[in-house]
């Protein structure tokens, strides 16, 4: 066990000097560079200067180098930019907002999903289902962007029952303010409703099918019995499997959500981060994510050997 | 061992959630990032709207000029009333000019203080003078004033710093020494890169200066108080502004908002009170202005949009570098149509220099006339003679392509509606009117299109220029020999002798003829750019909303005496 | 429970040519699938309604006559009328012709983007099957880099480097999408190779061309084109979400994505110009999921019948 985690350890490391490395020269090939508007209206010697502030005057070996060492000690540098903005504000400021609007939409989103998953797989092929299939459909067709839009001109501005924009910050960062959030989370969380529906009536339809069900049904159980004691139970291996990766996934946040409610989350600063080609803050934010998705993934395969008695650790990887 | 693992599963959910909480940490502070929330007892506060905020407190940096302009002060201020831009003294009370226009002598103000109390002096300014062209500060804005006198040199390494003619003759007083005499230097002083700095505060905060808004002191109307970056910001009125008696704003709430839907939304409700319109919602807002429901306030803004064509290699077909092929291309675009079609805002250019530019006190559009327009209207919307214009060029470059196979690029970026809309019209127009075929090569970023153009990878592009400072030469002067390699690499020496023929002369007499005849050898003679629009703005406001002040070189939302009544 | 008593079952009699006789004509797998597929009409609807869309795509911009890209200014922004079917946008061009020039467009864009995904993913999957050890280990460990990377990413500096054009497009939906697809196959020929009808097939002397056609091929094809139907309403969406961010196809190309993206800035004041990409958008990626849906179950050996 105590091999299996070294082991994993080493290869994360692996993996994230590579991310790195794969991210600096996808955005070298980028023609451009952060400056290059801002150098744009200048005379030379001015131009001169303001590459060698940031350094952009050095060769790319250089640079890279620069920045894997500061990689390592975890100093990524500071947006080219935005003045003063750096990865770790980022993650101070911006994540928790980022995170907290994901986690509402994937509670709401998974529980929503997962109820209309069993009515879907215990009324198959019934009116409900297709439904169920329907509106899961139409609901993830419409873009985020004009769906929040939507939302909000009715609820903000028509009905006034929700605030138009905004987020609670400070004390109410995690709990509370939370008229805000409804109509973020109610824009994001259909994707989850979609998903979660679909695998589990997926994986219903999967165990419905199975011997011990039938033999279950056959002992006389009552139909409720069979469905929470067997189906249910043997039919959430996939989505407690699915699960972490929707959480860390979630919490990267949703650029279009964010621009509509003018939420300060991380996913609308991506996108202009990678618009702008601000090195810095892209690397920062890929290693990041990069590193929590790896970590994710460990817990993954940490959760599929505890909900599933077929998968054993060795220590001889998988 | 099944319950071990059920119980290890709810372990480790539980841990993950938890080291993503734990990974986050919110720091408890009692920032308020909600709208509406901030209470201010007296109702003299409102509610305005941007669409990105700037992030830059280095005034030197003029990297945040709607914010500076209000939280920050210079020598003067740039004002607009009924009947214009205007500049009036703030910082300095009065300026003296010598007689051979070189040195400028400026009184302070005694009473203008900076938000922690203490005065605005004289070392000030020479501070952040000094500090502009500091090389190692690598400034955008330091060749504002290379004409002082050892200032190119300290910037460029030649000279020192102890050599440049900036001085704080006593606490009040400050003089300027110029190399040559420049009319146009008193325009550049509203500009936010003079501006005082204090240097005890910025030597301080060192390299975080001008980046962490608590470490600032302000000295204009309002200070900042809270900011929450892409969500809000708060500026209260500074009691220690030197006028404060005569603010009578006590906040201002500005609220991120990047959706134009979700503006018109917020707008509509009342949450905002002035909203800087676009497109379609114009016309809606102003219907309701007609009924007195809201109240309208257009406005020029000093900025032109303009195709620039290949001059140095004549694009990648070749053809750029016949004047008649470059009219033909322009005169195939219907700028009346166009602005109303894609804009749906702007007016029509038939001139570079935009009618937000005064001279003498005058628009100098109105001085100057549309230089093009009647060249234009022989033209217009006949596809005929336009074909036969571009046929012209065609054989005076010797090209026997018939005009059916003839290809020309078109380069641009950009993702809104607007931006497809623009590149969709010029191609159509110019297909149409001329039957070439236009090849759009639309790139992702600015970055990436600046890159081709430098690469010459084009025959037109669309661009455009938004002017600094008050003055028609800021126009002109995109287009002389090296000044920029951003307008299509037009050179031409008579062009340039017109417009170096001016250092020193201050005849405003004199200076006009130059500047219409440069207009007139740049447009008319050479067609080295087409101008399409000029920039306008469409402020509408709330009824309750009283002295709402737009101005083109300082804050486009000038606040400084507005005040609400009858909300 | 009603008793069971002797005088409730009766001898019909038996003979052996009985015993031997096969009452159902033999019918394979495929077409049993097919047969089942039939059965099911919200999936036969689906289907049909797919086969509408394709012919429109191909016809539908023909119907009305108008050229999809020349302006007409003066008639800009029309509602629905007779003569235009979905109204103009706003150059004046008709939006019905331009809906389906999109919706082929995009069909296009979902329907190569798959074909890559599923090229690539097999052979990638095969490979990572077929050599094992340290081939395995190191292409899996690529798969988790390029997946460990947000995708969002990846597409976007894809773009960026290869310009705005069909190929970068394809490029940079499929650079991520056939991770999943490679390891699907991996798992399944894994499975496969150790499962005891191969081993049996082996040991009686099969060529492995047999082997590969009658097991593998056949195994795959399942999920395979399970893949094939979810994937192409995603790329589907993919793609519309993209052109929002203003990557994707570039004038005068469009696709529905464009369109929607088009549209969305017009939605307080011309609504149809939303609502008609939305609704094209919504009935293609329904009736793909919904066949897909049906082929899932008719596909399913399990529930034979």
């Amino acid at each position: 066990m105590g091999k299996y985690f070294v082991r994993r350890l080493i290869e994360m490391i692996i993996t994230l000097f590579l991310i790195a490395t794969a991210t600096f020269f996808l955005l070298e090939a980028v023609p451009g560079d952060p400056l290059s508007e801002r150098a744009d209206k200048l005379a030379p010697t001015l131009r001169e200067n303001l590459y060698a502030k940031y350094g952009l005057d050095k060769p790319m070996m250089e640079r890279y180098i620069i920045t894997m060492k500061g990689i390592c000690v975890g100093d990524f540098g500071e947006s080219f930019v935005y003045a003063g903005q750096t990865v770790e504000g980022l993650i101070k400021d911006r994540l928790p907002v980022s995170a907290r609007l994901g986690i509402q939409q994937v509670a709401l989103g998974v529980t929503v999903g997962l109820l209309l998953g069993v009515l879907a797989a215990m009324k198959r092929g019934t009116i409900a289902d297709y439904l169920v299939i329907a509106l899961s459909v139409l609901l993830i067709s419409v873009p985020h962007l004009i769906f929040g839009l939507l939302l909000q001109k009715v609820f903000a501005g028509n009905l006034q029952w929700f605030p138009t924009i905004g987020w609670p910050a400070g004390k109410d960062l995690w709990f509370g303010g939370w008229q805000y959030t409804v109509l973020p989370t109610l824009t994001g969380c259909f994707t989850y409703i979609a998903t979660y529906a679909r695998l589990l009536k997926t994986s219903m339809l999967d165990v419905i099918n199975q011997d011990y069900v039938l033999t279950a049904e056959s002992k006389g159980l009552s139909r409720i019995q069979v469905i929470r004691r067997h189906i249910l139970r043997n039919s959430f291996v996939p989505v407690i499997t699915q699960l972490p990766m929707s959480i860390a996934m979630c919490i990267t946040g949703s650029f279009f959500i964010e621009s509509i409610f003018s939420i300060p989350g991380i996913g609308q600063y991506y996108v202009t981060a990678v618009n702008n080609q601000d090195l810095s803050i892209i690397m920062g934010e890929t290693v990041i994510l990069a590193a929590l998705y790896i970590v994710v993934l460990f817990i993954t395969d940490l959760l599929y050997v505890a909900v599933d008695p077929r998968i054993r650790i060795t220590g001889k990887g998988r | 061992m099944n319950k071990f693992k059920k119980c290890m599963a709810l372990v480790l959910t539980g841990a993950m959630a938890f080291s993503l909480l734990a990974g986050c940490g919110g720091d408890g502070g009692t920032q308020v990032s909600t709208a509406g929330g901030n209470g201010s007892t007296s109702g003299q506060q409102i509610n305005l709207r941007a669409a990105t905020f700037g992030n830059n407190y280095d005034v030197q940096d003029m990297g945040w000029r709607w914010m500076m302009a209000e939280c920050y002060e210079g020598l003067m201020r740039n004002v607009a009333d009924e009947n214009g831009d205007k500049f009036e003294f703030a910082g300095a009370e009065s300026m003296d000019v010598s007689d051979d226009g070189l040195v400028y002598t400026f009184h302070l103000r005694e009473n203008a203080k900076w938000s922690d109390g203490e005065p605005v002096t004289a070392h000030d300014y020479e501070y952040a003078w000094k500090r502009l062209l500091n090389p190692a500060n690598a400034y955008d804005y330091a060749s504002f004033i290379f004409n002082v006198v050892g200032a190119e040199e300290y910037y460029n390494g030649t000279g020192s710093v102890d050599d440049v003619a900036v001085k704080a003759t006593d606490d009040y007083t400050f003089e300027v020494t110029l190399k040559v005499a420049d009319p146009t230097f008193q325009s550049k002083l509203v500009a936010t890169p003079l501006y005082p700095t204090r240097e005890d505060i910025a030597e301080a905060a060192g390299d975080n200066w001008g980046k962490d808004w608590t470490l600032c002191v302000y000295n204009g109307p309002f200070a900042m108080t809270a900011l929450v970056e892409d969500n809000s910001m708060t500026w209260t009125k500074n009691e220690y502004y030197w006028n404060a008696e005569n603010v009578k704003l006590e906040q201002i709430n500005w609220y991120c908002v990047p959706e134009n839907a979700t503006a018109a939304t917020m707008f509509d409700n009342g949450q905002l009170d002035v909203l800087d319109a676009s497109g379609e919602y114009i016309a809606k807002y102003e219907q309701k202005a007609e009924n007195g429901e809201l109240q309208s306030m257009d406005v020029e803004y000093p900025s032109t949009g303009m195709l620039c064509f290949d001059h140095k290699n004549g694009g990648l077909s070749g053809l750029m570098k016949n004047v008649n092929i470059r009219k033909a291309i322009s005169y195939s675009i219907d700028r009346e149509e166009m602005v109303s079609a894609v804009y749906g805002r702007y007016s029509a250019a038939y001139g570079l220099v935009s009618p937000a530019i005064t001279f003498d006190g005058e628009s100098y559009r109105s001085l100057a006339g549309d230089v093009i327009k009647t060249e234009y209207d022989s033209y217009a919307g006949d596809s005929a003679k336009l074909k036969e214009l571009f046929q012209k060029g065609l054989d005076e470059l010797g090209v026997t392509t018939p005009m059916s196979d003839i290809k020309l690029t078109l380069l641009s970026y950009g993702s809104t509606t607007e931006n497809q809309l623009e590149r969709e019209y010029i191609q159509q127009s110019l297909q149409q009117n001329l039957g070439i075929t236009v090849e759009l090569n639309t790139v992702g970023d600015s970055e990436m299109f600046i890159a081709k153009r430098d690469a010459l990878d084009f025959d037109i592009f669309v661009s455009s220029w938004s002017s600094d400072y008050n003055d028609p030469m800021d126009f002109l002067n995109i287009l002389t020999t090296g000044t920029y390699s951003s307008y299509g690499l037009y050179s031409n020496t008579e062009y340039d002798n017109m417009a170096n023929s001016l250092t020193g002369v201050q005849d405003s007499a004199v200076r006009l003829e130059t500047y219409k005849n440069m207009e007139n050898k740049l447009l008319v003679e050479d067609c080295a750019v087409a101008p399409i629009y000029y920039a306008d703005k469409h402020f509408y406001y709330q009824n309750w909303v009283q002295d709402f002040r737009t101005s083109s070189f300082g804050a486009s939302q000038e606040l400084y005496i507005a005040y609400i009544d009858g909300k | 429970m009603p008793e069971l008593t002797p005088d409730k079952f009766k001898i019909i009699g038996y003979s052996k040519d009985e015993a031997n006789r096969i009452d159902r004509p033999t019918i394979s797998y495929w077409q049993d699938a097919w047969r089942r597929l039939r059965k099911n009409p919200v999936a036969m609807s689906a289907l049909i309604v797919l086969c509408i869309l394709v012919v429109m795509v191909i016809i539908g911009p023909l119907i009305k006559g108008y050229d999809y890209e020349t302006m007409n200014i003066p008639l800009k922004n029309l509602s629905p009328s007779s003569d235009y079917w979905f109204g103009t946008d706003n150059l004046g061009r008709d939006l019905f012709s331009r809906i389906w020039v999109g919706a082929r467009a995009s069909l296009i864009i979902a329907i190569l983007a798959t074909a890559l995904k599923l090229i690539i993913g097999t052979v990638y999957g095969a490979l990572m099957a077929h050599f094992g050890g340290w081939v395995d280990e190191l292409l899996m460990r690529i798969i988790e880099v390029i997946n460990s990377i947000p995708s969002l990413l990846v597409t976007i500096l894809i773009m960026l480097v290869l310009g705005n054009n069909l190929f970068a497009l394809l490029v940079a939906l499929s650079i991520t999408a056939w991770c999943n697809t490679a390891r699907q196959v991996r798992g399944m020929i894994k499975q496969l190779r150790t499962s005891e009808y191969v081993y049996a097939a082996e040991v009686l002397g099969a060529s492995h061309w047999h082997i590969i056609s009658k097991h593998y091929i056949p195994n795959m094809l399942g999920i395979l084109i399970l893949d094939t139907a979810t994937a192409i309403p995603m790329f589907i969406f993919t793609e519309a979400g993209l052109s929002f961010l203003g990557i994707g196809l570039q004038a005068p190309a469009i696709s529905l994505g464009v369109l929607i993206a088009m549209g969305q800035q017009n939605m307080d004041f011309y609504p149809s110009q939303l609502f008609f990409p939305c609704l094209i958008l919504c009935i293609i990626v329904m009736a793909f999921n919904l066949l897909g849906d049906g082929l899932r179950d008719a596909l399913d050996p399990r529930l034979r019948q």
